[in-house]
Order: C-alpha cells, then structure tokens, then sequence
C-alpha cells in the first residue's frame, strides 16, 4: 500500500498460531516467515533479517526470554512478545529486557496489527521526517512543542508535555511506570507512581472527551501508559 | 503382668510376706471371680475370721505355753510373761490388732494359770507378780497395737504401689490404642483383672469402630444401654449416675466420658460388693481410669480425622494441579480459535456476506465463553494452591473501572452500559489486575442475569474512608436463598441452572480478589426480579495530596 511490505517473522510452536497471524497480517500488507521454535528463530533472524519479529514466550526448546536477550545482543529489530497469563512483573521484566511491547492471548489480529505498526513506526522514528504524532482528534507537533484538540489549542504544564511527548513518541506502545518517572521526576521512587496517576490524571482532562471514559491515555494495569493509535486501521474496527 | 523388677521393692516382698494365708484368699477370691464362680458364700468368710481372730492366737499362745513348759522343766525360769510377748508379736503382724488383743488376754490367763503361785489356779498370791502381770498387759497391749498398725500401713502403702503400677500399665496399654475397640479392651480388661468389676462401654453413634471386635454393645444388658442413652441425650449431660440391675439388684454406676472436643460414650460398672466407704475410693479410681480414657479417646479421634483430612488434602492438590494444567493446555487452542475468528472478520470476501459474518460472530463469542470459563478455572487453581501474590500499586479506581469494561466490552453490547465516575477519586495502593477481574466478573454477571437493552451503572464514587466501586442492574435479582449463598463456590442459583450457564465461581473468585485487596464485595437485591447492586468497598490509606507534589510544574507556550 504505502510502503514495500514489511517481514514479519513470527516464533511460536502453535502451527493454527502461526497460521492465523500469517494470514491476518497479510491482509495488513505484511509479508510474514514462520518459525516452530527458538533455535529456528534465532536462524531465521539472522539470515532474513526481519523489520519485526513475534515472538511466544513458551516454546519447546528454550525459553522466550533467551531468544529475546540473544535476538537484543546483535540486533535492535523490534520485537513483539506473545505469551499465555503473563503477570505484571514479567510483562514489566520483559519491556525492560527489550522486548517493544507484549501481547497476552487471546488477542484479535487487528490489535497485533497495531502494535506491529507502532513498533515499526518508532524504530523507524529516526528516519522520519515527519515530527507530527496525530492519533484520533489529537495532533502533537513534537518539534514546535504545539498540541491541538479537533484543531482547538490545548495550554500544558510542562511536566504534562513531557509526559505527552514521552508516550506520543512511542505512539500505541506501552511505557512502564518506571520508564516515565525516570524520564519526567529524574528518579523512580515507587511513591513518585502516585505523582504519575495525579500527572495523568490532569492530562486527560485536558486531552479527553470523557476524562472517566479515557479513548487516548490509556492504562495497562500494573505495567505503564500507553497513547493508542486511532484512526490507522485499514479496515472497519474491530474488537 | 510385665511389671518391671523394679517396682517389687523389697519392702513388698516383706509386706506380701508377712500378709500371708489372707493375701492368698484375697487372690484365690479374685481369680474365682474373674472365672463366673459366685462370690465367697458368706458363712465360708465368717468361718475364716473366727478362725484368723480367735483360734490362730489361742494355738499361737498354747504353742508358746507348751514350749515354756519344757524349758522349764530343766531350769529356773522367771521371765514367762516376757516370752509371752512373742505370740502376741506374731498374731498382731499376721492377723492384726483383734487376734493380737485375743493373745494378749490366753496369754496373760496362761502365765497366771499355769507360771504364777499358786500354780492351777487364777489368784495370784505375790503382789509382785500382780504387779507384773499388769506390767505385761500393758507392754503386750501396747506393743500388738502399734504392730498392727505397723502391718496396716505396710499393706496400705503396698496396695498404693499396685495400683499405681496397674494404672501405669492400663496407660502403657492405652498408648497402644488405635481404635475404640481396643480402648474398651484396656478398660475392661483393667476393670475385672484389678478391681474385680464388670464395666461396658457404650459409645455414643461409633460408625468409625463398627467394623472393630465385636467387644462394645453386643453384651452390654438392656437397662445399662438404655439408662446410657437418656445420658447421652440429656443436656447437659450428667457427670455420672448410679442404676440399679432390676434382676440382680446390684449397684451400677454409669459415668460419661467427656472430653474438651466430644461428648464420646459412657463406661458402666458394676460396683457390685463394694459398698459404703469403698464406693467412693473406687469411684475415684474410676475417675482416673477415665481421664486416661477421655484422654486416649481424643487422640484415636484426631488420629482418624487426621487420616481422612490428608486423604482429603491429596485429592484436593491433585485436583487443583488437573485444573491449572488442563486450563493452560485449553487456552491454546482457545487463542487459535479467536484469532482465526478475528482474522475471518476482517476478510472482505466474509463483508457481504450477512450469514457467515454472523456464524464467525458466534464462533468468537461460544469461544470467548469458554476462554472465560478456562480463565475462572485457572483462578480457581491459583486461590486453592495458595499462588495468589499481590502486585501492590498506587492505582486510580477510574483506570480499574475501564479497564474491566474494555475487558468484558464484547459482552456488553447489547445493554445500555451507563458510567459514573467521581473525576477526584483518592488513591489507592491495590493490585489492579485482581480487581480489574473482579469488577469485570459483575459486569459479567449484570449482563447474564439481565434482559438485553437494559440498563446497567456502573458507578465508582468516594464514601467515608473507602472507594465504592458498583454494578446495578435491572434484572433477576436475589432469592433469600442466592443472597446468602452467592459467593459460595461452585453455587448457581437454581432458578439459572440449565438457563444460563456458568460454572459458579466468578463470583467466589472475585470476593477473593477484593478480599486480597483489604476490601469488601456484597450484593443487595430488593428481591427477584428487582435487579441487583453489586458493590466492592476498598479501604483508602490516607496519604500526603500528590497534587502538592510537582511543585515545578510551571506553563508550556
């Protein structure tokens, strides 16, 4: 469609996984490589080189956290990480060893399609010459620090930008709690959560039609934040 | 008897010595007993009394009288009533103080009749020897009672160390105990062998000894049964009682056996012979007897409760284990199902076709049931192998009340979800994820046992010191029966079984989850068909206002 089709690999020893990812991410104009376990992973990473790998957590032969850690040793390639009853603390394990986002199953291949895009969207950030976020009514013009509502000016504090900014740059991926304190307080004392939930609070106010209702600033119970991407779709909305 | 060496002191052994013919017929009197035979006939017992108390000293002292006869004969003897004193000696340590008195007066007849002038006859002529005679009398009298009681003591004391030594061995026997058969054994065993009494116990509803020796009940006379029966059934049951055989006329007395845990039975004895004073020493034997008992009784019952509780304990972990293992083997295929679904409603060549469009939309709502049910399942595994580990996090309730509304959106479709949310809720420091369940599993239930296009609210306000977060539904409501058991395990209502389904744990899951959380869940109904409001209650800590926080937060342009 807009660009070259990306390669997706995707590890998981479920072959109906597999084969439903592969199809529903064709229909998202993916070109998609499959591979039943890690080592094949491993090989496969090397040698196609992927634009974004998905990877299961629990396969036969070694675990998904040692594919991840020796996929991050060579390679910034996005990764996505898939996994059945993932807790908090292993999502957020995950997000600090490398991992760009996680996905529980089950899930609907129209919110793997979003997350591969924003994945792919913030790796290739750097090269973008675009320094404007928009997703829904929202618009975030990250050079000239300007935010619009449906075109309506919206004034921030300074600790609300940065905290827009943060999650705009990482459009539809989640940012862990830690990740955000670190970057707006300077440190991550776990009391600074509360200062967080006040900041975000406030942002949505300003930012959302329905503060109780949030559509943009969304929340991932026990792990971080997340700005979701609206109005990217290629289709209708599904669940 | 495997009485140890040990306790036969040797002052026993002189005691059993010196209690001679009286102890054997004592003995020989129990072993008859013990074998059917009737009791000693009275006459027999009164021969042997006038026999220990007045034949045995008048031969004691004749013996002595001769023997002095034929030493004199030889010498010139002057200490006659001296030698008297011997007879009387023995007669006090063998048959006590009334043979001893018996012996003192032959033997100062003796000396008066046959060593004091004038010979043959009973004056005395020389004052000396009145004086002397009295002098005897008195040395004898004295001397006989204070050996008697001497003897008495010995044989007290003795009896004591018996006795003791039973009940050392009726608690050797009690520890070997491992059902109430054997208890009932011990005790009647003890009873016949050391007391010489007939005793039953009758348990109260036994069903765990039934299959025991056939030693409790099966001989246990009509009247004791009965009379124990109308003691077990009285409240509060009697200490003890005494009946009397109808047949026999014999004194029964029945004392129930209690411990700090149950009520377990009564023990009847037969107190047969023993009578007035001897009641009291026996009862209070008895008493002892059936601490030991109760005591025993307690642990072949903790013991059998145990057993059952570990059987019950191992096909409870194994259980649990089945579900977590067959739950996360389900789920697999599960995830395969909805993502295939998802990719099929996105296909544009399904788009324009209405019917498969709405066989897809079945499949992934049947296969979203089940992904729920499997996820209960496994919530269910982690409750009861104790896996439940809280993530506390600073949270605002808001982001908890979404978040189980995106959860459940594909269920509320059809109703009229209506939100309020108080915007200036406080804190608080929970795990989200629990309670996100937790508030999804009423969104779940409103929207089960209410009518499609009806309303529910979902409202999180601040009250008191806690947040109230609610479900209100329009629909079935509450029977008195499903309020009070609601949030019991695996209970459905019985209107609902058959009509929707369900497996009866959201709710006891998610009264876990809130309780985890310090909270509260309760339900209030008005009754069926009145709707119902579901609410969790959680504690707010209050904490410094982290609006004071970012104090340099100052304006963007």
């Amino acid at each position: 469609m807009r660009k070259p089709a990306n390669r997706v690999l995707v590890i998981d020893d479920e072959p109906q996984i597999r084969r439903f990812i592969s199809a529903g991410l064709a229909l998202y104009s993916y070109s998609v490589t499959e591979a039943e376990n890690g080592s094949m992973g491993l090989n496969a990473v090397a040698h196609i080189r992927p634009d974004l790998v998905i990877l299961d957590l629990g396969l036969p032969d070694m675990s998904g956290i040692e594919v991840l850690n020796t996929i991050r040793s060579w390679s910034t390639v996005p990764v996505i990480v898939l996994s059945i009853q993932a807790d908090e603390d292993q999502k957020v394990y995950l997000l600090r060893s490398g991992a760009d986002d996680y996905m529980t199953k089950p899930f609907g291949i129209a919110e793997l399609a979003a997350r591969c895009e924003a994945a792919l969207r913030r790796y290739h950030k750097s090269t973008d010459k675009d320094p404007v976020v928009r997703t829904g009514p929202l618009m975030i013009d990250l050079v000239s620090r300007a935010v619009t509502f449906n075109g309506r000016h919206i004034t921030l504090t300074r600790k609300e930008y940065r905290l827009l900014h943060l999650l705009a740059s990482h459009l539809g991926l989640v940012l862990t709690h830690n990740q955000l304190i670190k970057e707006i307080w300077g440190n991550s004392s776990p009391d600074n959560v509360q200062y967080l939930r006040t900041l975000v609070r406030k942002l949505r106010k300003k930012l959302e039609t329905d503060p109780s209702q949030p559509k943009l600033l969304i929340s991932e119970s026990g792990v971080g934040y997340r700005l979701e991407r609206h109005a990217a779709t290629p289709s209708s909305k599904s669940g | 008897m495997t009485a140890p060496a040990s306790f036969q002191s040797l002052f026993e052994r002189v005691a059993r010595h010196v209690r001679g013919v009286e102890g054997h017929l004592r003995f020989s009197a129990a072993v008859a007993r013990l074998q059917g035979s009737e009791a000693t006939p009275p006459e027999r017992s009164f021969v042997l009394t006038l026999a220990r108390t007045i034949l045995c000293p008048l031969a004691a002292v004749g013996l002595t009288t001769v023997l002095m006869a034929l030493v004199i004969g030889h010498t010139a003897f002057k200490f006659e009533s001296i030698v008297y004193v011997v007879p009387v000696i023995v007669c006090a340590i063998r048959w006590g103080l009334g043979a001893a008195i018996v012996s003192v007066l032959a033997s100062a007849a003796a000396a008066d009749f046959l060593f004091m002038a004038p010979v043959y006859s009973f004056a005395i002529s020389d004052p000396n020897e009145i004086f002397e005679l009295g002098l005897f009398l008195f040395v004898a009298l004295v001397t006989s009672h204070l050996t008697a009681r001497v003897k008495n003591e010995v044989e007290v004391s003795h009896r004591r160390e018996r006795e003791i030594q039973n009940l050392y061995e009726f608690s050797r026997r009690l520890a070997l105990c491992s059902t109430a058969g054997d208890l009932v054994e011990a005790i009647q065993h003890y009873l016949s062998i050391h007391l010489g009494c007939e005793a039953y116990l009758i348990r109260l509803a036994p069903p765990v000894v039934s299959n025991d020796k056939d030693t409790e009940n099966a001989a246990v006379p009509d009247f004791i049964a009965r009379e124990a029966k109308a003691m077990l059934a009285a409240r509060p049951p009697p200490g003890s009682r005494v009946v009397t055989d109808p047949d026999k006329n014999a004194p029964w007395a029945l004392k129930s056996i209690t411990t700090t845990v149950a009520e377990h039975g009564v023990l009847a004895v037969n107190l047969g012979k023993y009578a007035g004073s001897e009641t009291d020493k026996l009862n209070e034997h008895i008493d002892t007897l059936l601490s030991e008992a109760s005591a025993t009784l307690t642990r072949i019952d903790a013991a059998a409760a145990l057993a059952r509780a570990n059987v019950r304990l191992e096909s409870e972990v194994l259980k649990t284990a089945l579900i977590g293992t067959a739950s996360h083997e389900l789920r697999s295929p599960i995830a395969a199902i909805l993502g295939t679904a998802s990719v099929l409603d996105q296909m544009s060549a399904l788009y324009d076709d209405e019917q498969m469009r709405s066989l897809v939309v079945g499949m992934r709502h049947e296969a979203k049931r089940l992904d729920n049910d499997i996820q209960n399942l496994l919530d269910t595994a982690r409750i009861a192998d104790s896996g439940l580990t809280r993530h506390l996090v600073w949270t605002d309730p808001a982001d908890i009340v979404t978040a189980a509304i995106r959860q459940r959106s594909h269920r509320t479709a059809a109703h009229k979800l209506n939100l309020d949310v108080d915007p200036v809720l406080p804190l608080i420091n929970v795990d989200p994820a629990l309670l996100e369940q937790a508030m999804g599993q009423l969104i779940e239930n409103a929207v089960k046992y209410s009518p499609a296009g009806s309303e529910i609210a979902i409202v999180a306000r601040a009250e008191d010191c806690q947040v109230v977060l609610s479900v209100t539904d329009r629909g079935a409501g509450l029977t008195e029966d499903e309020a009070q058991n609601l949030f019991r395990r695996s209970y459905r209502g019985r209107r609902h079984v058959g009509n929707v389904p369900g497996l009866g744990l959201g709710l006891w899951i998610a009264r876990i989850f809130v309780a985890v959380n310090g909270g509260v869940l309760t339900a209030h109904s008005c009754g069926p068909g009145q709707g119902t409001i579901m609410s969790i209650r959680l504690p707010v800590v209050p904490t410094i206002a982290p609006e004071l926080a970012p104090s340099s937060d100052a304006q963007t342009g």
